[in-house]
């Protein structure tokens, strides 16, 4: 036997390009180069370099790896990769499936992760956790009422997007709630609203809401340009007439503790993840510095490291050649989309009610997508005067939006959960229609 | 309709809860001041490094004990 004809066996990356259908050969090498495009955007800073960085090199290297090797028979081609499966156990008897799983978890490197963290939201809570150790409340409390208005504002992407996605694209209410609570721009936030209301579609539901989110960096300082003239952008916030209640860290850490029991005591569906926002806060707080260090540092890094590796080794050539994923990608755009235009107006709104005194550029940071929205409105403002500085209240947006997504996640999630009354009344009612 | 109908009221419902919690957090803002509570900082027990909260294992306790007592005594005597 020569060399060169083992080559195909040794080689198997290529061979399976080279014996692929075209049409998955062509997306493997597209994702290939969309990965390494993602990566070199993220270094450069026009995407989010974060989650960019290692989910574009997990997209480009599960795209080259893949290689004979199906040990569970669940892939026609009998091609997969060594790194997770994300389809384990679905559709078979829940012997096997447990028995499925215990296996792949012993080949696979990456399942372990995606397995015991991404099917239970741990890895969101622990996202979570970690951003609420990196924010202030202290600005929330400086003006409650325009940063939830300028979230409410910003919420407009779920509130268009859900009826769409039902009537135009025939997803059910619980899909397409999954789908639009995109637009509330929190990402652990998305990984939860479809564990729990459509774990089918979870996968491909989180791919494409990181990869907008990644986008959002570089993509919402346009909306904001063509949305704004640049005389209001330039606005120069004036210091309010009477200075700010400065709050201590031991008043900061009651205020969370009291808002973490009342969404908790409304919203107990969404309380994981409310729980670990305020934990995070509380750490923040708490003055115990080894704890804020582990939680802002190794938990926030880690897991956003996991997060970002995972989701791009779930985006491989079955994922994306799934027919349900193009309306989904249409959808989350829209959804991102609407929700930016619906907080940009929401920023002139308040504009046009103080009189011009807060600059409507803020209205971006109240799509969420903590501190991503809040960085692009200062960032905007700084280029037409570099003297005004809006970040304070960006954040203070900020932080409300992931408030209001958490409502909304949680309203979606009470009300349409797959054995809940007011689910089987909707789909009636819509099968009347329909 | 009916779905429209739907997503209005959840966006109503959301919106009443969204105005809940920011009046709580302005009404929270102004009466937690009225407790006019301190920000506490406990006096490190004599021997912790700077950022950690306990004297590392290996620290001589009953130097710290002493210094401990006399700390006590002194603010006893103020």
């Amino acid at each position: 036997m020569s060399l060169f004809e083992v080559f195909p066996d040794v080689f198997q990356g290529i061979t399976t390009l080279l014996h692929s259908e075209p049409k998955v050969a062509i997306t493997r090498i597209f994702l290939i180069i969309l990965g390494f495009t993602m990566m070199y955007l993220g270094r450069k800073g026009v995407l989010e370099a974060m989650v960019m960085v290692p989910m574009g090199l997990g997209m480009a290297t599960v795209n080259a790896a893949v290689m004979y090797f199906d040990p569970l028979g669940i892939h026609p081609s009998g091609m997969s990769t060594l790194f997770l499966e994300a389809q384990v156990g679905a559709g078979v008897e829940p012997l096997q499936a447990a028995a499925d799983t215990v296996q792949i978890l012993g080949i696979d490197w990456l399942q372990p992760v995606f397995t015991l963290t991404f099917s239970n939201n741990l890895i969101a809570c622990l996202v979570f956790m970690g951003v609420g150790s990196l924010l202030d409340i202290g600005y929330v409390l400086a003006r409650p009422l325009i940063c939830m208005t300028i979230a409410i504002f910003a919420e407009l992407g779920t509130l268009v997007v859900f009826p769409l996605a039902v009537y135009f694209f025939n997803f059910q209410p619980q899909e397409a709630a999954a789908i639009a609570i995109v637009g509330g721009a929190d990402g652990p936030m998305v990984l939860f609203t479809a564990l729990v209301l459509a774990p089918p579609l979870f996968v491909p539901i989180s791919v494409v809401a990181y990869l907008y989110l990644g986008l959002a960096y570089g993509g919402y300082p346009y909306l904001i340009k063509i949305m704004i003239p640049k005389r209001l952008r330039a606005i120069k916030m004036p210091p309010p007439a009477k200075p700010p209640t400065a709050y201590n860290s031991m008043e900061k850490m009651i205020v969370a503790a009291v808002l973490c029991i009342v969404l908790s005591l409304l919203l107990p569906i969404a309380a994981p993840l409310i729980f670990s926002l305020f934990l995070g806060i509380s750490i923040r707080e708490s003055g115990v510095k080894p704890l804020q260090d582990l939680v802002s540092g190794p938990v926030l890094y880690t897991a956003t490291l996991f997060l970002g590796l995972t989701l791009g080794i779930l985006c491989d050539v079955n994922t994306i050649l799934d027919p349900r994923v193009l309306p989904l990608l249409l959808l989350g755009l829209l959804s991102l989309l609407i929700s930016g235009i619906g907080g940009i107006l929401g920023g002139l709104f308040i504009c046009w009610i103080t009189g011009g005194k807060v600059n409507p550029v803020v209205g971006i940071a109240g799509v969420s997508c903590v501190p991503t929205t809040a960085k692009v409105a200062q960032k905007v403002v700084s280029e037409d005067n570099p003297s005004s500085i809006v970040l304070p209240l960006a954040l203070g947006c900020c932080i409300c939006g992931v408030i209001t997504t958490a409502i909304i996640s949680g309203i979606f999630c009470s009300l349409l959960k797959a054995d809940s009354s007011f689910l089987v009344t909707l789909q009636q009612a819509l099968g009347n229609i329909q | 309709m009916v779905l429209i109908k739907f997503i209005l009221s959840l966006y109503l419902v959301a919106i009443a809860v969204a105005y809940l919690i920011a009046f709580l957090l302005g009404m929270l803002g102004r009466f937690i001041k009225l407790f006019n509570i301190q920000e506490l900082h406990p006096n490190s027990i004599p021997g912790t490094p700077a950022g950690q909260v306990m004297p590392p294992a290996t620290a001589d306790y009953t130097e710290i004990a002493v210094a401990i007592a006399i700390a006590k005594r002194e603010s006893s005597t103020k």
